[in-house]
């Protein structure tokens, strides 16, 4: 499963839909339901599924998706 | 010193190359922010004609950036009650607050513009629109022909008024019944209030603080809640009042205030026990995570024991107090010191802060536990409701020399400590993620969205947090309705237009009927009880009378 499928699939499970597709592109602005508990969930299970942990200046940075999934890539290769 | 404005002037002065807001990653100096206020003072006090200002609002468009504690600290200056506005709030709410305090200017920021383009081209009354963080004002501004625009090179190049009027250290003349700021709570018929505190409370409020806390210039405070919510008001004045810090959470970092605490070594937070109480639900407070914090202040709902421990675990140096005040009394009104051993149920409120006074209606000295209604009198009770003369009647009141506040919360004496203990309220008005919600407000929106007179809301949490909130603490509210040709999604997006995002319903429910009590009234123990029994047992639309 490529990164992004992952990352799909934590969001569906985060946001209890299973029909949602996200895209790099896609920010908080998009997605019904994402307010502060729905950003901390996502993030905790961003953290456990890839067993990464973010500092807040990196998690100051994410703008959307794409952000996010380079901050993963960047935590995997380190 | 007399005064707030003086203590903070007199802070701009002597700390001016200290460090006075951290916010976007930036760091202002006192200095830096003199410069900035002077600018936008130098602005207001020509254009409206000081000492005709006094009084006249400033709108706060701005979040969780410079330009809204510039904004702040001009109208505090300058004898402008400030009024903070939200982008969490739908443009409705946001207009419908600018209409009824008239103000005569506004601060705008980056997050905010867009819901300024939308809104400021229909208020008819001209006003004064800074932008002081853009080179050059927005392109949609030449459309608009009733205001005046400033962006940061108008600001700038603005002619200077006689330096004597505006030189660091001189400040329009306030008096401790001055209003300092108008903050809008949800209010049970329908239409938020708004609650006047004036420079007087505030200053009462910090003197109150200072006796049980140790303020000094390198304390660092976490900025963790909206300006919207009044509890916002204890960090950036107790830091003001003594030179220190201002660090200010970034939106998408609200409930990470123990990374943040740890990361940037903050010693004195406020928060309200709900988002401790989400992080310790996820066991994330780890033991010694926040040794740099020595004073945290829970406020705005009932506090855990459970709550306490944990935090006490993970912040071993932090005094922790439980602090307890509606926004009609300035931010805190009692104080409870706890202890990391408390025992697992809601803690006591305490006893008042320094020269404020409790008063338990029913209490006497035969049944000093009795149960009554919580009086709060002193110099921190408010001016009033703006507007609102009737209201403010009803729920305020002097005596003994003393300016009183009906809180409408139930509570008793503990005949031991003398400490105040919380039951709840009298009425309908709950607390959801910390902010004060009446739930006769979203039931008046939704009764003209759905057309029925049918509707009940509930306060309502995951119940992977039940455990760690307080008896009266939610994470969301729920809506059961009846006789509805809406569809629940329509009901829901409506009420996104209308109501700030933690009183939207989490989910809408329609019953087949509607449970009354003996005087045909909606029965909302009832309801309640429907509710909660369908909702743990699985699926609330097992219940038969559910749709």
């Amino acid at each position: 499963m490529s990164l992004i499928e992952q990352l799909n699939s934590i969001f569906c499970n985060v946001f209890k839909n299973p029909n949602l597709q996200i895209s790099p592109e896609t920010s908080a602005n998009d997605i019904d339901g994402w307010d502060s508990l729905t950003h901390f969930k996502l993030i905790l299970a961003v953290e456990n599924n890839f067993n990464v942990s973010f500092n807040t200046r990196e998690l100051m940075e994410l703008k959307n998706v794409g952000c996010l999934i380079q901050l993963i890539e960047t935590k995997i290769t380190q | 010193m007399s005064s707030l404005s003086e203590i903070i002037t007199s802070s701009l002065q002597k700390y001016n190359d200290r460090p006075a807001i951290w916010v976007d990653d930036c760091v202002y100096t006192y200095g830096d922010l003199s410069y900035y206020i002077n600018q936008i003072r130098n602005v207001l006090h020509q254009q409206l004609t000081s000492p005709a200002l006094k009084g006249e609002r400033i709108c706060i468009w701005a979040y969780r950036s410079i330009d809204a504690y510039v904004g702040i600290l001009s109208g505090v200056l300058s004898g402008m009650p400030y009024v903070p506005l939200n982008p969490r709030f739908p443009d409705e709410r946001n207009l419908s607050i600018i209409n009824r305090v008239r103000p005569k200017a506004i601060i705008v920021d980056k997050n905010c513009e867009d819901a300024a383009s939308k809104i400021l081209p229909t208020i008819k009354f001209p006003l004064l629109v800074f932008f002081p963080s853009y080179t050059q004002k927005p392109k949609w501004c030449s459309l608009i022909k009733q205001h005046q625009f400033f962006s940061q090179e108008e600001l700038i190049s603005y002619p200077l008024a006689s330096i004597s009027n505006l030189e660091v250290g001189s400040v329009v003349n306030t008096d401790s019944s001055d209003m300092l700021y108008i903050l809008f709570t949800s209010g049970s018929t329908g239409e938020p209030k708004g609650v006047v505190v004036s420079h007087g409370n505030v200053f009462s409020y910090v003197n109150g603080i200072n006796t049980i806390s140790d303020c000094h210039y390198d304390d660092r405070y976490l900025q963790h809640i909206d300006l919207t919510f009044d509890l916002s008001a204890h960090d950036m004045y107790c830091s003001w009042c003594s030179g220190a810090s201002l660090y200010v959470t970034p939106h998408n970092l609200i409930l990470f205030p123990n990374r943040f605490i740890s990361e940037y070594k903050i010693n004195k937070c406020m928060l309200v026990p709900s988002t401790a109480g989400v992080i310790q639900g996820h066991n994330l407070l780890f033991p010694n995570s926040m040794p740099s914090l020595k004073y945290t202040f829970f406020c705005g709902e009932p506090l855990t024991g459970s709550v306490v421990n944990g935090w006490q675990k993970s912040a071993p140096s932090s005094i922790i107090y439980n602090v307890y005040g509606p926004t009609e009394a300035t931010i805190a009104f009692t104080y409870y010191k706890c202890t990391g051993d408390s025992v697992d149920r809601c803690l006591p409120i305490g006893k008042p802060l320094i020269n404020q006074q409790v008063i338990i209606t029913s209490s006497s000295e035969t049944a000093a536990d009795e149960i009554g209604e919580i009086l709060l009198g002193g110099s921190q009770v408010a001016l009033g409701y703006w507007e609102n003369e009737k209201m403010t009647d009803e729920k305020f009141y002097s005596h003994s020399g003393k300016r009183w506040y009906k809180t409408g919360d139930l509570g008793k004496l503990d005949p031991n400590s003398q400490d105040i203990i919380f039951l709840g309220r009298s009425d309908r008005q709950i607390k959801v993620r910390g902010f004060r919600v009446e739930l006769g407000e979203i039931e008046s929106v939704i009764r003209k969205i759905a057309k029925t007179y049918f509707v009940a809301v509930l306060g309502d949490s995951d119940s992977e947090y039940e455990n760690v909130l307080g008896g009266e603490g939610y994470l969301n509210v729920v809506a059961l309705v009846a006789n509805s040709q809406e569809s629940k999604e329509n009901i829901i997006e409506e009420c996104k237009k209308i109501l700030p995002d933690y009183m939207v319903p989490s989910q809408v429910i329609f019953l087949k009927e509607f449970p009354r009590n003996s005087n045909d009234k909606i029965d909302y123990k009832e309801i309640t009880k429907i509710y909660y029994k369908n909702k743990n047992s699985s699926s609330i639309s097992a219940h038969n009378n559910v749709i």
